[in-house]
């Protein structure tokens, strides 16, 4: 019984060892787990939704591998619905390149661009096919690593991940301000 | 006389030293970075989404230091039983996982999720670790 004891104390006293730890670093700066990141719920196994006009050569990618990639950061998402949805809310960090008036806004877009940096393009939801000519339209201009995040803003927004939208200031010049809803998705459950 | 064999200091020292090292290399990768390891939990399609961050936080750190003690003989069979209870735990997650058909970087010894891992051999791989955790839980004196 006493080994039982001394094996529950183990590991009562060091989880809560680690998570003194894992707060200190997180007040310092030094990578920690922020407690509060947001999981969609991926238990139910989820087939990838394939977009009609999918062909040979599209890279698909699912919610959570597009999160896993937002999470680790030095990616970047392109929104490729009108600036008037974008700017309502988008993926926080996403750039607006809306896939209809594409040589109006490839000029701003292109320098944040970089072809060695992976680039995931998503659309409204299963009904819009733009992030998928999007990404082909990125890859022929030679920005191999696009990707197809299908059903994109919709699926986002049902896991309560990370959004913004654009606030415009008096002079016409916007700035972004980022909200974090996925805390409030997971205390309304 | 197998029994006095396992039952040798020197023969159970190893056996601490290679699980205990083990243990306590697989534990580094995860507590440098948290968020990798979060990330393959999630990817696991198992967790309940509010256990994760708990669970990438705290269970790297029981692995290093069930390790450390198994290896310096600190509450042994206490550390050995943690050790045994991880190591049943990772094979059964394996193991639903592997049924489950989903394909993922098992998260094991490193957070690298370059290499999506054979689920079959690291399950016994599992089961070796679990061979040696037994042997210093029951053959040690103390």
């Amino acid at each position: 019984m006493k080994i039982i004891r001394d094996a529950f104390l183990i590991v009562v006293l060091t989880a809560i060892f680690a998570l003194l730890i894992n707060a200190l670093r997180n007040a310092t700066g030094l990578k920690g787990l922020a407690m509060d990141t947001p999981w969609p719920d991926n238990r139910q196994k989820a087939e990838l939704e394939i977009p009609p006009s999918y062909s040979e050569g599209d890279s698909l990618i699912s919610l959570e591998q597009a999160y896993g990639m937002f999470l680790q950061g030095n990616i970047i998402f392109i929104d490729t619905r009108e600036q008037e949805e974008y700017d309502e809310g988008h993926i926080a960090g996403a750039l607006n390149l809306p896939f209809e008036f594409w040589d109006d806004y490839w000029e701003y877009v292109e320098p944040e661009l970089d072809p060695e940096i992976e680039i995931i393009a998503y659309c409204e939801g299963f009904d819009c096919e733009l992030s998928l000519f999007a990404a082909r339209e990125l890859k022929s201009l030679g920005y191999e690593k696009s990707y197809t995040f299908f059903g994109g803003w919709q699926k986002w927004v049902d896991a309560g991940l990370p959004v913004e939208e654009t606030v415009y200031d008096d002079e016409g010049d916007y700035e972004e301000y980022y909200e974090d809803e996925g805390q409030d998705d997971e205390e309304e459950e | 006389m197998v029994k006095t064999f396992l039952e040798k200091k020197q023969i159970l020292l190893i056996s601490r030293i290679v699980l205990g090292g083990l243990f306590i290399y697989s534990s580094i990768d995860k507590i440098i970075d948290p968020l990798a390891f979060a990330t393959i939990i999630h990817h696991y399609r198992l967790a309940p989404p509010n256990m994760i961050n708990f669970a990438a936080v705290v269970i790297p750190w029981i692995e290093l230091i069930a390790g450390v003690f198994l290896i310096f003989g600190i509450r042994l069979k206490a550390s050995a039983l943690t050790i045994n209870l991880m190591l049943v735990f990772f094979t059964v997650v394996l193991a639903i996982t592997a049924f489950r058909g989903i394909n993922v970087a098992c998260g094991c010894f490193s957070t690298s999720t370059a290499v999506k891992s054979n689920l079959v051999i690291r399950i016994i791989e599992d089961f070796g670790m679990l061979a040696l955790g037994l042997h210093v839980m029951f053959f040690s004196k103390k």
